[in-house]
């Protein structure tokens, strides 16, 4: 029976899709990345865009037999302020959703800022265990296609045991089943930039928009198969070494553009007590996280972390010719970390007639 | 054979599709106020998560040839009741489904509806393909999982003005304007019922998201003129006399003047939001603060730019 049920909604769900999606108006409804961007309160279609769609009475068995994790993604006013004073929600009125969801609200939006990617990266990662087999559960209201956005931003940052519940609060309450007050989960404070910070240079070579958790920039990193590492530039605002590299080298446009075909890459001050999140998910300070967790005691230095979090290299130092930190960036991300030492690289490169040099001059 | 398999799977796609949603009920109980003729009432309320949206009235008639519904109400769900109502009345066909206008509580039903001819003003149709998604996301805003499963579903039929008989029942269809772009008025001459969609509200507020005061005092003004023995206003008790009308054109009047008067003083919206001394007739009408203060925000503007146009305010030229 449950089979038959699969193939016939199986069978139908394109042709839904197609009904639910063709409205009277002519307004487009999805992104071309085929997330709903548009009337998020309408008539859903049969089939989850990931994963599993799952009705009332199989969620609560799920529940009770494999702890997923419960995420609520109905959509709450943002209050937008400035950095110094944060940004939080703004409910309307309270809330009860699933006992044991966690609320992260405006994650199913169609289409997501910096911020709010890395909110949902940073919470799915953390909610998991970092473990991307574990169940997780979307769901909002009735007809609403926030969760239906969600399951799909999942299954693409590479969740791969997820289920749609179409049916949200409306639908577990309509079985007389218990919901309970919610809080939203609090947005987390952004990392940025001094470029940013002072309007100088903004996307450059830490582009503002790329200022974003550890994280989430880890994820990022396993998600897009060009990058392979999250550079993390260590400085303090007097370091005159640091100053040097950021005007030269860090500003130069070929460079900024070879290292963004292979990073994403983060700075990190050592004497700022400004909140960011390790790699663990831990929030702290750049300046704890830099001495206490990632042990750096001078500047600048580099540090390449892969997706797990492990770090691949690290360089102490300032580097001021461009072979050199083109080099740099061969060296980690074609692999040869694992294979010699970075001067030995280097020499076998230059040795090479500087095959690998791409050509900085 | 072939037909024994599809329904077991047919039923299993309902349970699948629609799970839980039969827990809601509007209640809906047509009462007969004229021969074969049925209103269900709705609450005198703004929308809300408890009416599930009904606040409107929607009517049938059982002719002789079938049954001709008259709005089918603010959702899919209502829109399913009314016709499964109606069922419990009569066991004719329903032959017909008419829009008295674009708004939401009178239209979203139609998806129940959707296998017959459903039948607009012109405008209305129009006004539906435009605007109805944006009332269908706002009524799932306000009235919740009332509206589950609810699609907008556009008459396709054009009401032409004039005289259509309809199993023995002479009905005369009026095109007017007003409280929206296009009012359709149904007098039943055969029983002397007039179906005045929403250019009459009885005992509430009217509504004036789309309105032009000027055109609905007009269509109230031909209504009066009407010979009927039974009104069935848009919202609200039903009447045997012209009381309704006089309510509606007097609180329209109330408003207009005072809107005009408002902004010919220069105050500001801020300021109209509290209205001056309603006389009782009119602040005791059901939902009238809120309902005046939508009006403002509908209203005023226009008002206040009429107003400036003709110079009739003063503005401080620092």
């Amino acid at each position: 029976m449950t089979t038959a049920v699969l193939l016939v909604c199986g069978s139908l769900a394109p042709g839904q899709l197609q009904a639910v999606g063709s409205g009277t108006a002519n307004d487009a409804l999805f992104s071309p990345e085929g997330y709903r961007i548009a009337r998020y309160r309408a008539a859903l279609p049969e089939r989850s865009p990931a994963g599993r769609r799952i009705g009332t009475q199989a969620l609560a068995a799920l529940i009770d037999r494999h702890d997923p994790v419960l995420v609520d993604v109905q959509a709450v006013t943002v209050r937008p302020e400035t950095e110094a004073f944060g940004v939080s929600w703004l409910p309307t009125k309270t809330r009860y959703n699933l006992p044991g969801s966690s609320w992260l609200p405006n994650v199913g939006y169609g289409r997501l800022e910096p911020r709010m990617l890395a909110y949902l990266q940073f919470h799915l990662n953390r909610l998991t265990g970092s473990d991307k087999a574990k169940p997780i559960v979307f769901y909002c209201v009735v007809d609403c296609w926030m969760s239906w956005n969600a399951v799909k931003r999942a299954a693409a940052l590479g969740y791969r045991n997820l289920f749609w519940y179409p049916e949200g609060t409306d639908g577990w309450a309509e079985a007389g089943l218990p919901l309970k007050a919610a809080e939203p989960l609090p947005l987390m404070p952004t990392i940025r930039s001094a470029e940013c910070e002072t309007g100088h240079d903004s996307g450059g070579f830490f582009g503002c928009d790329r200022n974003i958790q550890l994280p989430a920039a880890l994820a990022r990193i396993g998600a897009e198969p060009r990058l392979t590492a999250v550079m993390l530039f260590f400085e303090t605002a007097d370091c005159p070494f640091c100053q040097r590299m950021r005007r030269g080298l860090l500003r130069d446009p070929d460079v900024i553009g070879y290292f963004h075909q292979r990073f994403t890459a983060m700075a990190i001050d050592l004497e700022s007590e400004a909140e960011m999140i390790d790699q663990r998910g831990v929030l702290t300070t750049q300046a704890s996280f830099a001495r206490d967790t990632m042990r750096v005691h001078r500047t600048p230095t580099l540090v390449f972390l892969a997706a797990d979090g492990e770090e691949l290299f690290r360089h102490a130092g300032v580097i001021v010719d461009p072979r050199v930190f083109l080099g740099l960036a061969d060296y980690v991300s074609e692999g040869h970390v694992e294979r010699m030492g970075f001067r030995e690289f280097l020499a076998g490169a230059s040795a090479n007639g500087g095959a690998s040099d791409p050509g900085a001059d | 054979m072939k037909v024994s398999w599809l329904i077991p799977i047919g039923v299993v796609l309902i349970l699948v599709t629609r799970p839980g949603w039969a827990a809601k009920d509007y209640g809906l109980e047509p009462q007969e106020v004229a021969p074969g003729t049925y209103v269900l009432f709705g609450a005198n309320e703004h929308f809300n998560f408890r009416n599930g949206g009904n606040i409107v009235n929607t009517a049938f008639v059982v002719t002789d040839d079938g049954v001709v519904v008259i709005d089918t109400g603010p959702s899919r769900l209502y829109g399913e009741q009314l016709r499964a109502a109606i069922a419990t009345i009569t066991d004719r066909p329903i032959i017909r489904v008419y829009n008295s206008h674009l708004h939401p509580d009178h239209f979203l039903g139609n998806q129940a509806f959707e296998d017959l001819p459903e039948a607009a003003l012109a405008g209305t149709i129009e006004g539906i393909r435009q605007h109805g998604e944006m009332f269908n996301e706002s009524l799932y805003r306000l009235c919740g999982a009332w509206e589950a499963g609810t699609r907008v579903v556009v008459p396709t039929e054009v009401v032409e003005p004039g005289i259509e008989v309809i199993g023995g029942h002479r009905l005369r269809l009026l095109a007017l304007d007003g409280h929206s772009d296009a009012d359709l008025v149904i007098l039943d001459e055969t029983t002397g019922v007039l179906f005045a969609g929403d250019l009459v509200f009885n005992g509430r507020a009217p509504t004036t998201p789309h309105a032009n005061i000027a055109k609905w005092l007009a269509a109230l003004d031909k209504l009066e003129g009407l010979s009927f023995s039974l009104l069935v206003p848009g919202h609200g008790a039903a009447a045997d006399d012209r009381a309704p009308i006089a309510q509606t054109r007097s609180y329209l009047r109330w408003l207009s003047e005072g809107l005009a008067e408002s902004a010919e003083q220069g105050l500001d919206m801020a300021e109209v939001l509290t209205p001056r001394a309603p006389p009782a007739s009119i602040a005791e009408l059901a939902v009238f603060a809120a309902e005046y203060q939508r009006s403002v925000a509908h209203l005023f503007p226009g008002y206040e730019a009429a107003a400036l146009e003709r110079g009739r305010v003063i503005q401080d030229s620092d």
